[in-house]
């Protein structure tokens, strides 16, 4: 649910890039695959349709491709849109072209005949102790989550780098004053923003910040190119394994230290040669379904740490036989959830009634006063919801999937067509607890507000009815006031009915 | 309560079209590498431009999404064989040393952290060339498993038989354990046969029985059939909702393979799928291999003659027709109560007879 949010942002911050920068981000295999995959799955098909087919391609072919179906039109509409945006396809008498930087750079990602070192260059030497997997996850963890631990307030006994610090601070995230080069900070509150921030998962935390530092970057005379392309590049490089700053640019070597703070690269020394990407690095271009085993990799780390200080056998057994950092939602509104760690008990404090805490579960409820506090604070209903299902316990997935096969198995007993029922159908979190949640959400929008036009003054009843009708029947019509003759058309209505009256006064001077 | 859950769904938009796409999915490739099958096509192509095009097809499957998965099957004389990932590794079996190299963690690209010489290994690997990991591990294990493959292959011209139903029940098999260990995470899947051979006889009843565990499964079968028409393919492809295409221009197969053959489960609804309007649904004798419109069909193993057995045995299951309906059935046009039985079912335009009708000698 909350993966897409992360690609749109992404998204958004790429297609608002001037064409040079993107033709040069095109240059490089490993930027061009991670572009690819941020693509809706319609746009990638066209994509690979045309990495191998050199002539442009009618435009029309598309249409046929494509069923004739509202989702199906939206979607390719959706596709295009994002394509030509992204300047991977142009437009040219009706016949689209691929961009060639891009069809060779992905062709070469694709065949494998690349030369440029895009997807790093890995230590031809071994070092004298490796780096497990094991420990790059529990840096990587510490690291992140000092970050987090920071952010809801908790005692540290370090606070985060000058970095992140000011990283939070440009991000709107938090609100930091003081010095922030001496770390002598006088206050310290979270934003709403930075609310919200919390509910997503870790991959878009890492990107919100990621793109800020982007822009940070931009001031800073970084070449964002370079940057770019170290951010995909880490993406799509293997755990575990060590990397040589070699083929690296000077930007880019000045980054390592930033996302060594962030605990998405580890170096044994900051003057080392070498570096390894951690699981936070190497799943940043991945989607939900990865994600989730990021995070499972991540308690399991918080939990191994934990069993150090543990001496109670019988205790570790229970901590591995449940999930730790799982919710189980009951459609009493009742919650709980397996938690030990003070930063999730204080990310669900943020829209729960927390009741009572156990050892290894806490326990609360979902309230009206919970979530609208929630929302008033500036979290939306979505993230809610979709924190909910990310972190659902296993056992609550189990049941949502039985009850789906077994609505598929029913309706295509009965001869009705299941292609319909597909994996978003899966009600993870009871449906009346979705539906509540968002009708408090719909308690506090009472006002919707639309940008228009109001239209009076007008001639006589024969005018204002024209107008009117004329407003209603293409659907711009947004309020009407008989009496006083006056109505409201939306912005994009405005042009054509100021056309339409004009016309209409033209016909009426001829005859 | 209907009516406002659906403004609120509607307020949020793009959220279906999002959901959608999240789906990782696995492609099962199966490929027939029976030399003996390649041979006639030996004017148009060879196996291994063929299989080059499906690695660069494979890697653009895994292009699509960090998650997305490979598995490749070959379908050799005598024997299927796992390509990729190897089965090996799967079964954490330590056995043979010299396999292990490739696959340790791509299988999942998570858990396992590969022992220090696997490492090393791999860093051969990684210095010959720059290339994107998921597909370096997925290429190197195809190309050294299928050169292995045809060193250990012998003449022989005995195993002129196609593997091909093997391989798929492999591969449905792998795609149903893989759905067992990993709970939780679904996944699309779907099959794609590259054929080159023709229909065999003995091949019917293991072809549809896959066949109907794919469609049980909800798992498309799509057909790249070289060469010639594959009834029994086609039959596969329609039944499972999947894809069948004859490549006449085996040249071209790449843009056929990123094209046709690219159309991931999560937008099939929305693609107009290629059809295939005459597909041939009838079964093929086991004795002469004509294809019969009416024949006889065996009680114990449902095979289908277009004769009596000179033996009276079944040729498949060898069970005893039991004499007495032989005797009914010999008594050929003879229409008794409902049951027509035409024993002329041999001439293939032999049209079904209206029941009760007798039909002159």
């Amino acid at each position: 649910m909350s993966s897409y949010l992360f690609k749109d942002t992404v998204n958004e911050y790429l297609e608002n890039l001037p064409y040079s920068m993107k033709s040069k981000l095109f240059k490089s295999p490993a930027t061009c695959l991670a572009i690819y995959r941020l693509l809706p799955n319609l746009a990638k098909f066209y994509i690979m349709s045309m990495v191998f087919h050199e002539k442009p391609v009618n435009s029309r072919i598309w249409d046929v491709w494509v069923k004739d179906s509202d989702q199906g039109k939206k979607l390719e509409v959706e596709g295009l849109r994002r394509m030509k945006s992204l300047n991977l396809i142009t437009e040219k008498n009706n016949y689209l072209v691929l961009d060639e930087h891009f069809r060779e750079s992905f062709r070469n990602a694709l065949v494998g005949n690349d030369s440029h070192h895009a997807f790093g260059v890995p230590c031809a030497t071994d070092e004298n102790n490796k780096t497990s997997i094991d420990f790059l996850d529990e840096f990587a963890t510490k690291k992140w989550e000092s970050i987090l631990h920071f952010m809801v307030g908790t005692e540290l006994d370090e606070l985060p780098s000058v970095g992140v610090l000011s990283l939070l601070k440009h991000s709107g995230l938090m609100e930091i004053n003081g010095d922030i080069t001496k770390r002598n900070l006088t206050s310290v509150n979270i934003t709403k923003e930075g609310f919200s921030f919390l509910l997503q998962d870790v991959n878009a935390q890492i990107w919100t910040l990621l793109l800020e530092y982007l822009k940070i970057a931009e001031t800073l005379n970084m070449d964002s190119v370079d940057v770019l392309n170290f951010i995909f590049m880490l993406g799509s490089l293997e755990l575990g394994k060590d990397y040589s700053l070699e083929a690296l640019s000077e930007t880019q070597i000045k980054m390592l230290e930033d996302l060594r703070d962030y605990g998405l690269v580890y170096q044994r020394k900051a003057s080392s040669k070498r570096f390894y990407p951690t699981r936070l690095a190497t799943t940043l271009t991945s989607d939900s379904t990865t994600l989730r085993s990021v995070s499972s990799a991540m308690n399991k780390a918080i939990r191994s740490a934990k069993q150090d200080n543990e001496k109670d056998v019988k205790e570790e057994e229970a901590q591995v036989d449940f999930v730790s950092g799982t919710i189980i939602v009951e459609t009493n509104f009742k919650l709980y959830c397996y938690a030990t760690s003070p930063l999730q008990i204080a990310i669900l404090n943020l829209f729960v009634h927390l009741k009572s805490r156990f050892s290894n579960l806490v326990t609360g409820q979902i309230t009206r006063e919970s979530i609208q506090r929630a929302l008033k604070s500036g979290i939306a209903s979505d993230q809610i919801i979709a924190y909910l299902e990310v972190n659902a316990h296993p056992q609550m997935k189990k049941l949502a999937q039985a009850a789906l096969n077994k609505k598929i198995e029913f309706e295509s007993v009965n001869g009705m067509k299941a292609s319909h029922l597909s994996l978003r159908n899966l009600e993870i979190v009871p449906s009346n607890i979705v539906d509540q949640i968002k009708l408090w959400q719909l308690e506090l929008d009472r006002i919707q507000a639309f940008g228009g036009y109001l239209f009076k003054d007008f001639k006589g009843e024969v005018e204002y009815k024209g107008l009117l009708n004329y407003a209603e029947e293409i659907g711009v019509l947004l309020y009407k006031d008989n009496a006083n003759r006056k109505f409201f058309v939306t912005d994009e209505g405005r042009q054509q009915l100021i056309d339409y009256a004009s016309r209409r006064t033209k016909r009426q001077k001829k005859s | 309560m209907d009516a406002i859950a659906d403004t609120t769904i509607a307020q949020a938009p793009g959220a279906a079209s999002h959901a959608t796409e999240d789906t990782p999915s696995l492609l099962a490739v199966v490929i027939e590498t029976n030399p003996l099958f390649w041979v006639p096509l030996q004017q148009q192509t060879e196996l291994k431009s063929v299989i080059e095009s499906l690695i660069v097809a494979m890697n653009a499957h895994l292009a699509i999404n960090n998650s997305n998965e490979v598995i490749v099957i070959a379908a050799h004389s005598g024997k299927a064989q796992f390509l990729f990932p190897d089965p090996n590794v799967l079964k954490n079996d330590t056995n043979p040393p010299k396999m292990d190299s490739h696959s340790p963690n791509s299988v999942s690209n998570k858990s396992t952290s590969p022992t220090p010489d696997v490492i090393d290994d791999k860093r051969q690997y990684l210095k010959n060339k720059n290339i994107y990991r998921q597909f370096k591990l997925m290429d190197e294990s195809v190309f050294e498993k299928l050169e292995q493959l045809f060193n250990d292959t012998v003449a022989d011209n005995s195993k002129f038989k196609s593997t091909v139903p093997g391989a798929i029940s492999m591969a449905l098999t792998f795609i149903n354990r893989m759905r067992q260990v990993r709970e939780g995470i679904t996944m699309n899947s779907r099959i794609l046969v590259a054929s080159v051979g023709g229909d065999q006889t003995m091949s019917y009843i293991p072809t549809m029985n896959s066949i109907f565990a794919a469609q049980g499964m909800r798992i498309p079968i799509d057909v790249c059939k070289l060469g010639n028409d594959s009834t029994f393919l086609q039959q596969a492809a329609d039944v499972t909702g999947g894809i069948y295409l004859l490549i006449t221009n085996p040249n071209g197969l790449i843009q056929y393979l990123t094209t046709v053959f690219f159309i991931d489960p999560s937008i099939r609804n929305y693609v107009a799928l290629p059809v295939n309007n005459n597909i041939d649904f009838r079964a093929s004798c086991f004795i002469t291999g004509n294809i019969v419109d009416i024949g006889y069909v065996c009680s114990v193993c449902l095979c289908v003659l277009s004769m009596i057995p000179s033996d009276k045995k079944c040729p498949t299951c060898e069970s005893t027709f039991d004499p007495q309906a032989l005797e009914k059935l010999a008594r050929k046009p003879f229409v008794k109560r409902k049951v027509v039985a035409n024993g002329n079912s041999e001439t293939p335009n032999a049209t079904p007879t209206p029941a009760g009708t007798p039909q002159p000698k």
